[in-house]
């Protein structure tokens, strides 16, 4: 949200503009949940950038804002500022032509001075980018100021459209009370008691929010897809997502649906793909890595972009089907395969990360692996940002609750942090082996047995299975030495003796060197440099190799995982590496994206209660 | 228990090593003897309080020990570090993090200067001063037997409390000081231990299998009252030290306050002061007392949080001149961060208002002697007493110190001998073998204190 305040008088005032006679909504999107009108003073002027005919506007806005514009007797303007874009040849870049339309409705200048200072200013900016681009520009404020025009308003309210509450689904009431404002930007009116005193907050938040903000999203054809993966493996949001399903588990599905049969040697069912619509980002990087063509059509692939507003209700019907088939059994699973591994639910989902974000993958596709006994040190940078900047996180969980516990330090002192979990770990995994033979009597010497016995990976059902059982029995117990057992039974354990490793994944960008310290940044890269060259990032940073490739990531194990033992970016990259090198979708804007999200966590919290988490 | 004879560092490391599960560690003078010691228990497999060998882990830097403790925390074990000066500063990043999320960690600090002008090895508060505010509870002690205590309480107050707890004693002049003390046996450690905090800790560990996610970011719409709710905490804080300290009277029948008065009930000039050189102010009370003034002392214990109510009802309400005294310097504040606590306070208090006045002592080390606080009393004397002062030095350049007389305080009944020697092999035998030996003496006989003389110390960092 971008305040600007001029007038004849010298204006200091260092704080928000708090009655407004002009709003600019440049998003239609917005109109359908975020509340905005309520800085407007009555009289106002409102501009909506549109992508409706004029005759269309006012019947599709939502009561609450129909009501409020004749309520304050707004003035409004419509503008299809995305259409006009694309006339002049620059696609998605809105901003000219809604500058030159804030002028012409404001009337702070002459109409023709107005025009001569923006082109003067355009000519600054865009100077250097040659003739073409100015004179696209310069078109862009003609039509900017010719194609605005009054919304003629009928004077009753026609809708009965309510805002899109920000929290959707069956939202926990944390979720829906508490970060449900924040994401309406209304966090100014939450009191203090809400607040988790140690700020803590509850995963799997994401999927509640839903944005919307993808102009185009991908749409699936079953026919021309060869069922590799591709797609799933890039999506740096999770919303694409595979699953193989026994035939009868399609009985109820709506009509429509897409499915095709597996194309797999050890599974047999159904394949089918989903696509979250809402949570899209429209970034594309799933159709330019799909290799499939459509013989017929050699322009189409097996994933092809389509307007979010025609498809969304298909695309939405489905996916809500989707998430209540079955999941692909893991057993059996070959997970060093892309084919394989796009077939296991994602334990991260829907980051607020820049659409094309080249990190998020790499940590979707780590919860996919190991996100059911994942704790995570993150270091401060865009990943606790797009990780852990409230109102939602996109680290979930599963079915059973479990899914990547996530803490953020610092940036500096990381390793160190991580260090530290893996070493109280240990301690309490020790002290537990130490107690356990105590406790023989109780628990019984085969239970006993077992829980002291190192295991890997393979056996985790079993353990956990043990693990409740141990539980389960401790509880029973009188508190046997008046101290009770103090690593015992009752609290949350690592699971013992399980899968002791540690790993680290490097997560950097292209002007970023090798060190992870921005103070090892080479010269003439100033502060903001690193942050640009994320925003300019398009691919998932699958395809960079080199030195100078967008992202790479490394893992470095104590002990080989039985479960991934392929799990090493060399082994995956090499098989997403694009035709071209370095892809060429269409590039995200920077207008375009909703600004910061956070991470949450839900618990309604007093007095002293919020340091003690209800456990599952 | 039989007494032990120790220095300030042992006393302090056989109580943090006993109630600690991860030991993170950076040694740096004066506190290396503690982060030495619990290595070497380690390394012999000594368990603590739980029966368990802890885990000693050198790290890279300070920065790197209190990264670790943080993720230890995160993991509900009980976590402790010991560090000094520039290492103290290392973890301040850290510290506001644990604080911030309610983590019992533990520091131990030998309180050592900083190096400004000059690098010093030696003793005093311009560290603990540095991290005021990280949002630590600050506990300081004052004597080895208090620093033993006090390191106790500071572990069980920070369990209870759930939030981390510093506990300082001064660098070399405590924590070197060999002394006859009486030591706090497992059995001891175990009735005071908050099995139950413990237990509730251990529950907020991080885990997948109940996963949530914490050390967001957060906007300008809800920062702000996120960090409000912490409030509680830091309100009940001074009630459950208060709370410990009780219930460590009931088992070791020794007695302490966050803030403990010495003096006349109706004091008229009082000095406020914390650390080892309460010691000598009590003697200059002493010595007063005896000729009928009417003086007296508040030691405080408990720096942070500064409770001003209870402080209040330490300080006699008839005092009319009070001097503060700090063991450190910010130059161009008002005055030292004692004196701004203790003005602070009176002026919330209201109503008639005693005369109140700051000043600087000790500064690494530099001697501190009943003397000089005979010299801060005089100065009450006046009607308007020098703010702003200095003791112990003389500072002819913006005259600022303050004249004291020559009085002998030491005890007749003593022996007082002094050794001068040459390198590391002669001072430890002469100075620690009488004193330890004394400790197996009947309690009648007189007690060995003994200071090592850093000046020969090679200083480590």
């Amino acid at each position: 949200v971008s305040h600007l305040r001029f007038g004849p008088n010298p204006l200091e005032k260092p704080y928000l503009i708090q009655r407004a006679n002009f709003v600019g909504i440049h998003q239609w999107g917005f109109l359908e949940r975020l509340p905005m009108l309520h800085l407007a003073e009555e009289g106002a002027t409102v501009l909506i950038n549109t992508p409706y005919p004029k005759e269309e506007v006012w019947d599709r806005l939502p009561r609450p804002v129909q009501e409020e514009i004749l309520k304050k007797k707004l003035k409004v303007y419509v503008i299809n500022a995305y259409e006009l874009a694309r006339q002049v040849g620059l696609p998605g870049r809105i901003n000219t032509i809604m500058q030159a339309a804030f002028f012409k409705l404001s009337g702070v200048l002459p109409e023709e001075e107005a025009k001569a200072r923006i082109k003067k200013g355009i000519e600054k900016s865009y100077g250097k980018r040659g003739r073409s681009v100015l004179e696209k520009n310069f078109q862009a404020v003609e039509l900017g100021f010719g194609a605005v025009e009054p919304l003629p308003i009928p004077g009753r309210i026609t809708s009965d459209k309510e805002l899109i509450p920000p929290m959707v689904g069956e939202a926990p009431p944390f979720v829906r009370d508490v970060l449900g404002p924040i994401a309406l930007g209304l966090g100014d009116s939450l009191p203090v008691s809400l607040f988790p005193a140690d700020g803590t907050y509850p995963t799997g938040t994401a999927r509640y929010e839903k944005r919307g903000i993808a102009e185009f999203v991908p749409t699936w054809d079953p026919e021309v897809c060869v069922q590799c993966g591709k797609c799933v493996l890039v999506c740096p949001h999770a919303v694409i997502r595979a699953k193989v399903v026994p035939e009868e588990a399609l009985a109820g599905a709506p009509e429509g649906f897409p499915h095709r049969k597996a194309m797999w040697k050890e599974l047999s069912g159904e394949f089918t793909i989903a696509i979250s619509a809402d949570d899209c980002t429209g970034c594309s990087l799933c159709v330019e890595a799909c290799p499939a063509k459509d013989k017929r059509n050699p322009s189409r692939k097996a994933l092809n972009m389509a307007p979010r507003l025609e498809v969304r209700e298909a695309l939405n019907r489905d996916w809500d089907f989707f998430l209540s088939l079955p999941e692909t059994p893991r057993a059996g699973l070959k997970l060093h395969t892309v084919k394989d591994v796009q077939l296991l639910p994602p334990l991260f989902e829907f980051p607020g990360a820049c659409a094309g974000c080249g990190e998020t993958p790499y940590l979707r596709l780590l919860s996919q692996l190991f996100g059911d006994r994942l704790i995570v040190a993150n270091a401060t940078g865009c990943s606790s940002i797009y990780g852990g900047n409230l109102p939602t996180t996109p680290w979930s969980k599963n079915k059973e609750g479990r899914g990547p516990a996530w803490a953020n330090s610092l940036f500096e002192d990381n390793a160190e942090f991580g260090l530290g979990m893996r070493l109280a770990l240990d301690k309490k995994a020790e002290y537990a082996r130490r107690l356990l033979p105590e406790f023989r009597e109780v628990l019984g010497e085969g239970l006993v047995a077992r829980l002291l016995e190192e295991v890997g990976p393979e056996a985790l059902e079993e353990r956990r299975k043990d693990v409740a059982l141990l539980r389960e029995k401790l509880a029973s117990l009188e508190d046997p030495k008046g101290q009770g057992p103090p690593g015992g039974g009752r609290g949350p354990h690592p699971p013992l003796g399980l899968d002791r490793g540690r790993r680290r994944l490097g997560l950097r960008h292209r002007l970023r060197g090798p060190g992870p310290r921005p103070g090892q940044r080479g010269q003439g890269q100033g502060p903001g440099a690193g942050h640009r060259g994320l925003l300019q990032h398009r691919g998932p940073g699958l395809q960079g190799h080199g030195p100078g490739g967008h992202r790479q990531v490394r893992h470095r194990g104590q002990d080989q995982p039985q479960e991934g033992p392929g799990l090493h970016g060399h082994e995956l990259r090499p098989r997403l590496r694009g035709p071209g090198g370095h892809g060429g979708g269409r590039r995200p804007h920077r207008e375009d994206l909703p600004r910061g999200r956070g991470p949450p966590r839900p618990r309604p919290h007093h007095r002293l209660q919020p340091l003690h988490r209800p456990r599952h | 228990m039989r007494p032990i004879t120790v220095d300030g560092n042992e006393a302090v490391a056989r109580v943090a090593y006993r109630l600690s599960e991860v030991i993170a560690i950076y040694p740096i003078t004066p506190s290396s003897p503690m982060a030495e010691l619990a290595d070497e228990w380690a390394s012999k497999g000594e368990p603590n309080l739980l029966g368990l060998v802890p885990k000693v882990v050198e790290m890279q830097s300070e920065g790197g020990a209190a990264g670790a403790l943080h993720g230890a925390l995160q993991e509900g074990t009980l976590a402790t570090t010991f560090t000094a000066s520039q290492g103290l500063l290392l973890m301040i990043p850290d510290m506001f993090k644990i604080a911030g999320q309610a983590l019992p960690g533990v520091i131990h600090v030998a309180a050592r200067a900083l190096a400004t002008h000059a690098l010093s090895i030696f003793g005093d508060h311009q560290d603990l001063y540095a991290v005021r505010p990280t949002g630590w509870a600050i506990l300081v002690s004052e004597s080895v037997q208090a620093a033993q205590d006090l390191a106790a309480i500071a572990h069980i107050s920070a369990l209870k409390a759930s939030l981390p707890f510093l506990h300082a004693m001064d660098g070399f002049r405590t924590s070197h000081e060999v002394q006859k003390i009486t030591p706090l046996s497992d059995r001891e450690l175990k009735a005071l231990f908050p099995w139950e905090a413990l237990e509730a800790f251990r529950r907020r560990a991080l885990t997948p299998e109940a996963p949530v996610i914490r050390g967001t970011a957060q906007n300008p719409d809800h920062y702000f009252q996120n960090r409000e709710a912490i409030n509680p905490y830091y309100d009940r804080l001074p009630g459950v030290v208060q709370e410990v300290m009780d219930r460590f009277a009931e088992v070791t029948a020794r007695r302490y306050e966050p803030y403990e008065y010495f003096g006349h009930p109706e004091a008229e000039r009082v000095v406020v002061v914390m650390g080892s050189a309460s010691l000598a102010v009590e003697e200059a009370v002493e010595h007063l007392l005896k000729r009928g003034e009417r003086v007296g002392m508040v030691r405080v214990r408990l720096f942070r949080p500064f409770h001003v109510e209870a402080f209040l009802k330490a300080l006699p309400h008839s005092a009319t001149k009070v001097a503060v005294l700090d063991r450190g310097k910010e130059p161009g504040a008002v005055g030292e961060p004692l004196f701004q606590e203790v003005a602070a306070a009176l002026a919330l208090r209201g109503g008639d208002l005693p005369v109140v006045v700051g000043g600087r002592y000790g500064l690494s080390s530099k001697e501190f002697t009943p003397a000089m606080a005979l010299g801060v009393f005089e100065e009450l004397k006046k009607e308007r007493p020098r703010h702003g002062f200095t003791v112990g030095i003389v500072d002819d350049l913006t005259m600022r110190s303050l004249p004291y007389p020559e009085v002998d305080f030491e005890d007749p009944a003593s022996v007082r001998a002094v050794f001068f020697a040459l390198g590391p092999t002669a001072p430890s035998p002469p100075t620690r073998t009488p004193s330890r030996s004394s400790a197996r003496r009947p309690p009648s006989s007189p007690r060995g204190t003994s200071s090592t003389t850093p000046r020969s110390r090679a200083p480590a960092r």
